[in-house]
């Protein structure tokens, strides 16, 4: 799979580390297996904790799954589901950007 | 090439035992008979087997030829002028070590001297549009589970094997050297049954085995050019690492494979899933 960092990215590393994996799934570059997190941590050059957050943080939003021995799978569908997350999670940082609030922008997306 | 097999059956048929002595225990001993047309029929099962395997790969089917005629000329020599196949000449296991040593040695005489098939790419050289200043990382992997399977079962009876023997009893049916080759086998097995490959700015790095040791690394700087390309196991002389260097191929399974093309000459072909995409990011993160 193929794992895109942004150039100059202000946020934290594992916010990276999650977005680059949010693409991939959404792009469909990931395996149905992904790789374990020390693969990727050796592959990103960081600390596999950090890896591990980022994997925690996906599990979250519903895109993987984690099982006991037999690693980490991406949830069935979760492509488009990360696509749109990323989207909105622009669409909020673009907001805050100018000046309005998460309540204003759902107010906004309820008056459509 | 078929006389030659059939020469030792034709001159010796009268001096023969009907059934001939086919299969010799560990201790050497025969222990085990086929009737004589079938016994002496056998190599040339074998020599036809090669010769079906090897028709993309020579050394495969020298490899069978030989291994074929040391075998007939071993069973005829040990049924020779015997009356009854129990009273065959005894073979030792290491007969067998070294008629497999000399066929190996024929097969890889033939791949030094047959001519080298010469290597078309498959595809262009891809490139992937990532913006300069921008990172990008590309990890794969690939396992062959039933040699993964095969090499543990190796690995585990050898080990038992060699614990039965202990540190200095002879009380084991099995003698510590096939246990000990039980071991190697299962180990270089294992290497080649599961790797994962993965590509940076810092180049590429092929984790070999289920613990991922060893690594092996190449320099972007190294490396020439990325492809991808479709490569068969009987292309290029089975499973594993195969080849010499610097033309190997590290072969899981039929299919896409990774190949890096080296400045100078040679290649190393990489069995991984999603190559494309690797040799993609290689490309462009060579021409940055």
């Amino acid at each position: 799979m193929l794992l895109r960092l942004e150039a100059d990215d202000p946020r934290p590393l594992h916010e990276q580390v999650a977005g680059a994996l949010r693409r991939a799934i959404a792009e469909g570059s990931a395996p149905e297996r992904l790789p374990t997190a020390r693969d990727l941590a050796a592959a990103f050059d960081v600390n596999p904790n950090t890896v591990l957050r980022a994997l925690r943080e996906l599990r979250d939003e519903g895109l993987l799954e984690f099982r006991r021995g037999r690693g980490i799978r991406v949830i069935p569908g979760a492509g488009r589901r990360g696509e749109l997350l990323d989207r909105i999670r622009e669409l909020v940082r673009d907001a805050e950007r100018a000046g309005h609030t998460r309540a204003d922008l759902i107010a906004m997306i309820e008056a459509m | 090439m078929a006389l030659v097999l059939a020469l030792p059956a034709a001159v010796w048929w009268g001096s023969l035992p009907d059934p001939m002595a086919s299969h010799w225990g560990v201790g050497g001993e025969p222990d085990g008979s086929l009737p004589r047309a079938a016994a002496l029929a056998l190599p040339f099962a074998v020599a036809l087997l090669g010769l079906l395997a090897g028709r993309r790969n020579p050394p495969i089917a020298v490899f069978m030829y030989v291994l074929a005629v040391l075998l007939q000329g071993m069973s005829v020599w040990a049924n020779l002028d015997r009356a009854d196949w129990r009273d065959a000449r005894h073979l030792p296991w290491w007969a067998v070590v070294l008629m497999i040593g000399l066929a190996t040695l024929a097969g890889w005489l033939a791949t030094r001297l047959a001519p080298r098939r010469e290597d078309v790419p498959d595809g262009p050289v891809q490139t992937l549009d990532l913006p300069p200043g921008r990172h990008a990382v590309w990890v794969s992997r690939c396992t062959n589970v039933p040699m993964l399977a095969v090499g543990y079962v190796f690995l585990g009876a050898g080990a038992v094997a060699l614990l039965i023997v202990g540190p200095g009893g002879a009380a084991s049916p099995v003698p510590p050297i096939i246990a000990i080759t039980g071991v190697v086998i299962g180990l270089a097995g294992l290497l080649v049954s599961t790797i994962r490959v993965q590509v940076s700015e810092r180049g590429v790095a092929v984790a070999y085995g289920p613990l991922s040791f060893p690594v092996w690394r190449r320099a972007l700087p190294a490396i020439a050019a990325a492809r991808t390309e479709d490569i068969k196991p009987t292309e290029v002389g089975g499973w594993g690492l195969r080849g010499l260097p610097p033309h190997t191929t590290l072969m899981l399974r039929a299919g896409e494979c990774l190949v890096l093309e080296y400045p100078g000459g040679g290649r190393f072909a990489i069995s991984v899933d999603d190559a494309a995409r690797g040799a993609a990011l290689i490309n462009t993160l060579k021409n940055r």
